[in-house]
């Protein structure tokens, strides 16, 4: 337990959301392990909470700030309009104070809650790694919906926020390996936590990351899954394999990155269209054609489904190198190998976050 | 009561009279419904032998029954069983449970015994016990014709009437089964040959908006789910899907788990049976999953276990023979796991080789207990390999026999199967879920390390899932999260993860201290000796080792205590008002 939490703490720091000596890590199973000296109710919250693992995360900057101005407001919940809020946390109540009851209360309800004075709380039910997940996600969630709301009312972006944020350096590859393109995605902090997936097509074979895997650790969670589906081996494929193997069925491109860059998901949400009647339902389907910096942005929701994005990215991708899905993500393929999508996504993020910070700066 | 019927019915087939009562709403608080009723209200015969007079066989539906949730269109079935002594309880699917809240009932209860063979005939609220004589004898499907669809039933089958201590009972045209632990052998013993019910009460629903909400979150996690609705899901396969995934993996029980690797297996894998045979979907009540697939004429097409353990534990690649003894375990009605697991162990120990169309014979001979072999194989593989000196060939845990995951390869499992309440079974905990499908997430399948907590906290969670009665595979992709704004929905209550989890620990807590009642302790908590002495089928990646004993122990203690156990797996303090 002690080597998860170091690792998954250690994971933190490295996406640039927490310190790890300002945040409570605690993980059980018959006993309780932690990062940190306990208070006792802490240590008991596991003898009320059926619960594996526990996080108290106190944001560093830009999301200090971020987290902060969000729980300004008296609202008890905050409702992101992103991809994983909708599909996965509906919610994120507000607690007053960080104590054990109302970490009690909050987390019987949701995975995890954010608190007045900032920090945010998430549990994990099978290990310390879904806490994980469930912090960074939150993380990630509250970060899209601050600028898109400020966006939308007009707001500036105050100094004091956008000169936190630099734009992406481009890597080069050395090998161009599905393995290394993975740990590039995570460090270049182009997808959030184990969201995100990656493959390749060779001799009718698509070798894909497998679900929840994390793209940094992708040596032994590689699946391959013959294009004619003559093995259901790909049940343990991403959630989006469906997506990869439609595009490979109907162009030439041959690898694939789905990442969550968070400048062009804030992006994607940005919409003038006045008396749309589509109301808040623009994750499901948009009858505009919609572009950003010459890519085009489509609807979808997760998985499979009338709605999914296995019915608009593909189609999309017959004409497009790249696309965007509505609040969730981008797809980025190529002929030639995995740096040519880590080039085009890495440019398509600097565009967003540009775009972003010189025209809605204060 | 929201959710409710609010009525019961009891029958003696003794003095063949029946009562209808009102539902304990302390019951309904403290048990929800289904596995958690039926534990609570044996719990003071739990002692009684499974073939007596006294010991009551349940069916108890749940909250969510008959109402717009998703999947919740199971029931349970809870008596003591034969094959394990145990406290046994079984989720069975179809449209039955819908049925019987429909006739107006949240449980039934059945208990004596009959002189001659009966039928039950609920009519919406008429009870009529019927003369039964003609349907013994038959097979399911006999009895399936006879009332047509005009009710929901439930059937023994020849193996049921002759007390096979695996015995099931079938439901709904035989694609529905209360499969293990041989629950059809106490209907059996009963002299009750079927129960037949229909009915068309509504189910009052408290806040119906917000039970339309909370489905809507629940279909958009399933639709994001490879493991149902991905292209190679239980939606696509239905449960056929995991052949491939536990052949890649080396954890295929093969030749009565000699073995974790069968070359064969592709030849019964998804994709295979989808060439061979032009499967239809079709599902429970109210599901959309649609999990269970079906040939021409209706024929049940086998379900994972069954493939793979009339497959590779079997030494048997013939998709056919495999289709046959699904089959004919499906007419006679046995529960295919125990059935197939039992054969491979007679195969073991006698060093017989025969033809895959031998495994069809044995079926036949078990299921009409024909001559000695077919006497004692209907026994279950522990008897029957204790009846000849060989007790440690059985590959069972207190008698169950083990379903198609060899723990070696699913260290979770290992520990699940030991500790769990109603023997050797993989849905107790499933931690398949999380070693191998990586839902939620992915866990190390060959660490024991934070296994046990993982363990008792997914027992607790699939015996709310029994006990609203929901379907486990839903829960591959949603959690109690999304269930307890359902529960709040229908009911009018006001639960939350935390607060269905301690029905679930109070149920299993209940389950392990009826248990205790009947002798067992540590010593049947414990997994077949093969699997610490001897290697699976390891590869040049894979190295399937044999687990270790001191790390199982360890954990296992681990569990004791956060179950509130003693050392020897003894609750500490019993939860002594049962409801």
């Amino acid at each position: 337990m002690k080597r998860l939490i170091e690792k998954y703490l250690k994971k933190l720091e490295q996406q640039g959301l927490v310190n790890p000596k300002e945040t409570v890590f605690i993980a059980s199973d018959d006993r309780v392990y932690s990062n940190t000296r306990l208070s006792k109710s802490l240590v008991t919250i596991f003898d009320e909470m059926n619960i594996n693992s526990l996080i108290i995360a106190k944001p560093v900057e830009p999301y200090k700030k971020i987290i902060e101005s969000l729980v300004v407001s008296k609202d008890k919940v905050i409702i992101p309009q992103d991809c994983e809020t909708r599909t996965f946390f509906h919610d994120f109540p507000v607690i007053e104070k960080v104590n054990k009851q109302s970490i009690i209360q909050a987390l019987s309800k949701r995975k995890s809650a954010v608190s007045r004075d900032g920090r945010v709380v998430a549990y994990g039910m099978v290990s310390p790694e879904q806490a994980y997940i469930n912090i960074s996600s939150t993380f990630f969630s509250l970060f899209v919906k601050y600028f898109v709301d400020r966006i939308n009312l007009k707001e500036a972006i105050p100094k004091a926020i956008y000169n936190l944020i630099k734009e992406i350096q481009p890597l080069n590859l050395k090998e161009g390996s599905i393995f290394e393109a993975g740990k590039a995605l995570v460090s270049l902090r182009l997808v959030d936590s184990y969201f995100g997936n990656i493959s390749f097509i060779n001799d009718g074979l698509i070798h894909i990351s497998q679900t929840g895997s994390s793209l940094d650790e992708l040596e032994d969670t590689i699946v391959t899954v013959p294009l004619d589906m003559s093995s259901t081996n790909g049940i343990i494929a991403s959630s989006e394999f469906s997506t990869h193997r439609s595009v490979y069925l109907n162009t030439d491109f041959r690898y694939i990155i789905h990442g969550h860059p968070p400048f062009t998901v804030i992006q994607s949400m940005l919409c003038d269209e006045r008396d749309c009647v589509r109301g808040d339902m623009c994750y499901q389907s948009c009858k505009k054609e919609r572009y950003f910096a010459g890519i085009p942005i489509v609807s979808g929701e997760i998985g499979t489904g009338t709605n999914a994005l296995v019915n608009t990215v593909p189609n999309a991708m017959k004409q497009s190198n790249a696309v965007i899905v509505y609040g969730h993500g981008i797809f980025v393929a190529s002929k030639e190998g995995f740096q040519q999508c880590l080039d085009e996504i890495i440019r398509i993020e600097n565009t967003a976050l540009m775009d972003i910070l010189r025209t809605k700066r204060s | 009561m929201f959710g409710y019927t609010g009525k019961n019915l009891k029958i003696d087939l003794t003095t063949k009279s029946f009562e209808i009562f009102d539902t304990d709403e302390v019951l309904c608080k403290r048990y929800l419904g289904g596995r958690g009723f039926g534990v609570s209200i044996i719990s003071d015969r739990i002692t009684k032998d499974p073939f007596s007079e006294e010991i009551p066989i349940i069916f108890a539906t749940g909250p969510l029954l008959a109402t717009p949730s998703v999947t919740s269109g199971r029931m349970s079935v809870i008596s003591r069983s034969p094959l394990t002594n145990t406290v046994f309880d079984s989720s069975v699917g179809g449209r039955f449970g819908t049925s019987l809240k429909k006739a107006g009932f949240d449980y039934l209860e059945i208990v004596g015994m009959s002189d001659k063979w009966v039928g039950i005939v609920i009519d919406g609220g008429l009870v009529r016990i019927e003369d039964g004589t003609w349907a013994s004898g038959l097979n399911t499907k006999q009895v399936f014709e006879h009332f047509k669809d005009k009710y929901s039933t439930a059937v023994i089958g020849i193996a049921g009437e002759n007390l096979v201590r695996f015995a099931s009972i079938v439901f709904d045209n035989g694609h529905y089964h209360a499969g293990r632990g041989g629950l059809g052998a106490v209907m059996g013993y009963k002299r009750l040959k079927y129960i037949a019910v229909r009915g068309d009460n509504p189910i009052q629903i408290h806040h119906p908006d917000s039970l339309k909400t909370a489905v809507k979150d629940v279909m958009r996690l399933l639709r994001a789910s490879p493991a149902i609705y991905g292209e190679f899901g239980l939606h696509r396969y239905g449960t056929a899907c995991l052949v491939d995934v536990i052949h890649a993996k080396r954890l295929e029980p093969t030749e009565n788990f000699k073995k974790t690797f069968f070359e064969h297996s592709s030849r019964y894998s998804a994709y295979a049976i989808n060439h061979n045979y032009k499967s239809i979907s079709s599902g429970c009540n109210g599901c959309p999953i649609l999990c269970k697939k079906t040939g021409k004429d209706e024929m049940p097409i086998p379900e994972y276990e069954t493939l793979s353990h009339f497959g590779a534990l079997n030494c048997n690649y013939s998709l056919e023979i495999i289709t046959e003894a699904n089959r004919l375990c499906n007419l006679y009605g046995l529960d295919t796991i125990s059935t197939a697991s039992t054969i491979a162990c007679y195969k073991e120990i006698s060093g017989q080789v025969f033809e895959p169309k031998g495994i069809l014979q044995l079926i036949h001979d078990i299921a009409h207990r024909n001559g000695n072999l077919g006497f004692i194989l209907g026994e279950g593989s522990l008897r029957y390999a204790d009846s000849v000196g060989m007790r440690h060939l059985s590959m069972s845990v207190k008698g169950l026999e083990l379903p198609a995951y060899d723990p070696r390869g699913s260290y979770g499992m290992a520990l699940g199967y030991a500790v769990s309440n109603r023997g050797g079974c993989h849905l107790r905990a499933y931690p398949i879920s999380h070693e191998i499908l990586r839902k939620p997430v992915a866990t190390d399948r060959f660490s024991f390390e934070g296994k046990a907590r993982i363990i008792k906290i997914a027992e607790d969670t699939n015996a709310i899932i029994d006990s609203l009665t929901a379907c486990k595979f839903i829960f591959f992709a949603v959690s109690l999260e999304e269930f307890a704004n359902i529960l709040n929905a229908v009911t009018g209550l006001t639960h939350n993860v935390q607060s269905l989890l301690e029905i679930g620990d109070r149920i299993c807590r209940l389950e392990r201290v009826l248990n205790n009642k009947n002798g067992f302790t540590s010593k049947d908590d414990d997994l077949p000796q093969r699997f610490f002495e001897e290697e699976g089928s390891s590869s040049k990646n894979v190295k399937i080792r044999p687990i270790n004993r001191q790390d199982f122990l360890d954990a296992r203690g681990r569990y004791y205590t956060l179950r509130g156990a003693d050392k020897q797996g003894r609750i500490i303090i019993a939860d002594e008002k049962a409801h």
